[in-house]
Formats: structure tokens, C-alpha cells, sequence
């Protein structure tokens, strides 16, 4: 007699997506000791200053480099092409991606299955991940904005979300204004 | 061990249900959670809390509207409300303001960025708890 095991679909509280978003990716050599040349070090401190808000950050070292992610509203990016003018060093190591959105999956509950489930469920649909992060609720996902829809497609199919679900997406957004 | 009083945290960030919560628990009160003004509704008709921590800035139905109709029902008018409210001077082009907040019939306030040990000073002066 065969035996299929079927698995129960997980349930999860909420899924949000955040549209319009660009990922910032600065790689410099490994130097060895810290430096305030540091090209991400000034690059964070001009976000810092400008007020500029990053809803991710990363940092991926291999034997040569370090790259550090980060993403931000695309709305920032003429301000952030600005303040770096004057630092050629930061404009020549900095690469942007555009287009993308995030797209987040509440509460994890700390369990590891949902992530594999997720990027499975993900990974079926062909779906691509630039960058991921948890919080102490939710894992969130850097994708295409253009497959932001799919994903959420994906989650439908995979998991059990409540009957009367909260928008997706976000309805405003909150900007500090300086009088 | 248990207080018996049930709380319904309802906000659109996950991160913070989830950190108020957390807190909640640990002082033993039992926790519901709702991520918009509808679900939290439901949630109030499916088992009424004692208390709701409620965000004002909400899809679908802000936070005053549901304190609105809460107090406005006689089955749910006693369930203690304690409104966050966000912005007040930080953003001066919203209509939801900490001014605002009080002219509902809110039971109390607390400013957000929330001190979660003055929510619980507030929480239990609200439930009468020590």
C-alpha cells in the first residue's frame, strides 16, 4: 500500500509588502584594520545625517571583500546621489538595484520550518531573493517589485492566512517634517 | 501563574504586537493579538478582552474609530481602552494627533515611542492590578 504524507499547511498571521525600493550594495577590499576611510562607514554616516532610513541592512565577507546591503525608499535615492557628489571613492564602489520591494511574513515564532517553507514556496515559484532579515516578528523578504503579487500567490498556496486578512500593503507612511 | 485578565494589543506592526505582548505575558496577563481595526473587532466579539492597547494609525479601521464604536455598544462599553498615540509634533501633516486622541472616549494614553514599563504601570492601574 502506498502512502502519500501530506502536510499540514502552516499558519501564519499576516503578510505585508512594501513597494519602491532600492538596494544599495557597497564592496571594498579587505584592508585589515578599521579605517575611517572606510567607504560604508562614511556612507552610513551621511545616511545617518541626512536622515535617511534603512529598512535592511547586511553584510557579506568573502577572503577578499566585504559587501554591505542595504535598502532603502527609492524616493531617497536623488538625495543620496546628492550627499555622495562630493566622495568619488563611495559613487564608483556603490551599485544600485532599483525596483525592488520587500515583502514580510508575521509571526514567526522562531521557527526555522517556516523560513525553509517560505523560501521553498518561493523558490518554486521562481521568485527571487536579494536579501533577507528577521525581527523579533516577522521575516521579511527583499524581491521584485513585479513579483511582489506571485508572492503573495505563493504564501496563499502554501499557508493558511487568516480569512479576513489586513491589506497587504501599507497605506501611509509616516515622514519626520523638520519646521 | 495566570491573572485571568485578558488583553487584546491590536497594531499594524508586527514587531511591536509582538514586543508588547512578550511583555504582557510576563506579567502573567493573558494576549490576544490584531494587526488591523477589523480583525480586532472579531477578535473582540469572539472573546471579549478586558482591556485593548490600541494603535491609532490602522488600515481599514483606525484606532479611533474602533474606540468609537466600542464605547458606543453597550455589550463592549466597559472594556478598558488605552490608546497609542503616535505622532503629535513629529508630523504636523496627519490628522492623528495626540490632541486628537483625547477627544475620544478613550479610558487613557500612552505616547509612542512606547516605554513599555509605563504601559505596564498603565495597564495595571487600568485593570486594578497589582
Amino acid at each position: 500500500m502506498s502512502r502519500m504524507r501530506t502536510e499540514e499547511k502552516l499558519n501564519i498571521g499576516g503578510v505585508k509588502f512594501t513597494e519602491n525600493i532600492a538596494l544599495l550594495s557597497i564592496t571594498e577590499p579587505i584592508s585589515g584594520k578599521i579605517s575611517k576611510k572606510n567607504t560604508a562607514m562614511l556612507f552610513f554616516s551621511l545616511l545617518s545625517e541626512n536622515e535617511i532610513n534603512i529598512s535592511m541592512l547586511s553584510m557579506i565577507r568573502d577572503a577578499k571583500t566585504v559587501r554591505t546591503d542595504c535598502s532603502v525608499a527609492e524616493d531617497n535615492l536623488h538625495k543620496i546621489y546628492k550627499i555622495i557628489a562630493p566622495f568619488p571613492e563611495l559613487k564608483e564602489r556603490l551599485e544600485v538595484l532599483h525596483n525592488l520591494g520587500t515583502i514580510s511574513i508575521y509571526p514567526h515564532k522562531s521557527l526555522m520550518k517556516l523560513l525553509g517553507k517560505i523560501l521553498f514556496a518561493f523558490g518554486k515559484k521562481k521568485i527571487p531573493v536579494y536579501n533577507m532579515t528577521s525581527s523579533i516578528s516577522s521575516f521579511t523578504f527583499l524581491t521584485e517589485c513585479d513579483c511582489l503579487e506571485k508572492a503573495v500567490e505563493a504564501l496563499k498556496e502554501n499557508f493558511k492566512l487568516p480569512q479576513n486578512h489586513a491589506p497587504f500593503q501599507q497605506q501611509f507612511c509616516i515622514k519626520h517634517v523638520h519646521k | 501563574m495566570s491573572n485571568d485578565k485578558l488583553i487584546l494589543v491590536v497594531d499594524d506592526d508586527p514587531d511591536l504586537v509582538e514586543s508588547v505582548s512578550i511583555k504582557l505575558e510576563s506579567e502573567n496577563f493573558k494576549v490576544q493579538k490584531a494587526y488591523d481595526g477589523v480583525e480586532a473587532w472579531e477578535k473582540i466579539k469572539a472573546e471579549k478582552p478586558d482591556l485593548v492597547i490600541l494603535d491609532v494609525m490602522m488600515p481599514r479601521k483606525n484606532g479611533y474609530e474602533l474606540c468609537d464604536e466600542l464605547k458606543a455598544d453597550d455589550n463592549y462599553k466597559d472594556i478598558t481602552v488605552v490608546l497609542l498615540t503616535a505622532v503629535g509634533d513629529a508630523v504636523t501633516s496627519t490628522s492623528y494627533t495626540h490632541m486628537d486622541g483625547k477627544t475620544t472616549m478613550a479610558d487613557d494614553f500612552v505616547p509612542k515611542p512606547i516605554d513599555l514599563d509605563n504601559l505596564m504601570e498603565i495597564v495595571k492601574e487600568n485593570l486594578d492590578v497589582s
